[in-house]
């Protein structure tokens, strides 16, 4: 996908402007692990942040909401989760085909990711910050509340306490 | 968002504030949001909104 140096080409920037990529011929795969994944992992790009606020004058799909009622950021992992090049393929074609792909989270990705996401909520009038998605099978499951807990309490001046909420969307708890 | 990263909130704010700006307005939004107008004129107005709030 790319020429040969084109991440020592970019590296010496302040700021890439990464343009919209896909095109109809070229497989999801190929521009993601050739392109995108490259980028990001040569460059620590851990954050995938995307805000989500409905526009006045835009109608939305949730029925009743306005302006005022939707204004969110989803602050995603970049890098690690199923991002890892970890798995295979056992007896491939074959009845017994089996497909193994792992997810890995490490401890500094797990904490810039949360990190991140309680500076982003702390100057923010609600302060409400809500962990979604996490897998109930990890171990990390039974030690992000503590973690959570105390990385919240760093930035807590003591009245301006955050709103923690841990929703597990599989698990609900 | 890359100009709020780089420090740059005032150039930020204005960008984000002419996307509403434009947004808002029918015949200046692009079609597939429910406006009439073409992709061109769309990036125009934005570009007008940046000019004329200074």
């Amino acid at each position: 996908m790319m020429f040969a140096g084109a991440l020592d080409n970019i590296k010496g920037h302040d700021a890439i402007y990464l343009g919209a990529v896909g095109f109809p011929g070229v497989p999801d795969h190929v521009s993601l692990w050739g392109l995108l994944i490259p980028i990001r992992r040569d460059l620590q790009q851990y954050v995938n942040l995307r805000p989500v606020r409905l526009l006045k004058g835009i109608t939305s799909p949730l029925a009743g909401q306005t302006s005022t009622d939707i204004d969110f950021y989803i602050v995603r992992e970049n890098v690690e989760c199923e991002y890892f090049e970890i798995g295979g393929v056992l007896y491939r074609s074959t009845e017994n085909e089996i497909v193994v792909q792992e997810s890995v989270f490490t401890r500094h990705g797990v904490d810039g990711i949360m990190k991140y996401a309680v500076e982003l909520a702390q100057p923010r009038p609600k302060k409400h910050l809500t962990s979604a998605n996490i897998n109930p099978y990890t171990a990390w499951r039974q030690t992000l509340p503590t973690r959570w807990s105390g990385l919240v309490g760093c930035y807590d001046a003591g009245t301006s306490r955050p709103e923690e909420r841990f929703k597990c969307h599989n698990c609900g708890h | 968002m890359m100009l709020e990263h780089l420090g740059q909130k005032n150039a930020s704010n204005a960008i984000i504030a002419a996307i509403e700006d434009v947004i808002e307005n029918p015949a200046t939004r692009a079609g597939d949001m429910g406006g009439t107008a073409s992709t061109a004129q769309c990036g125009d107005a934005l570009v007008a909104s940046i000019w004329q709030a200074g």
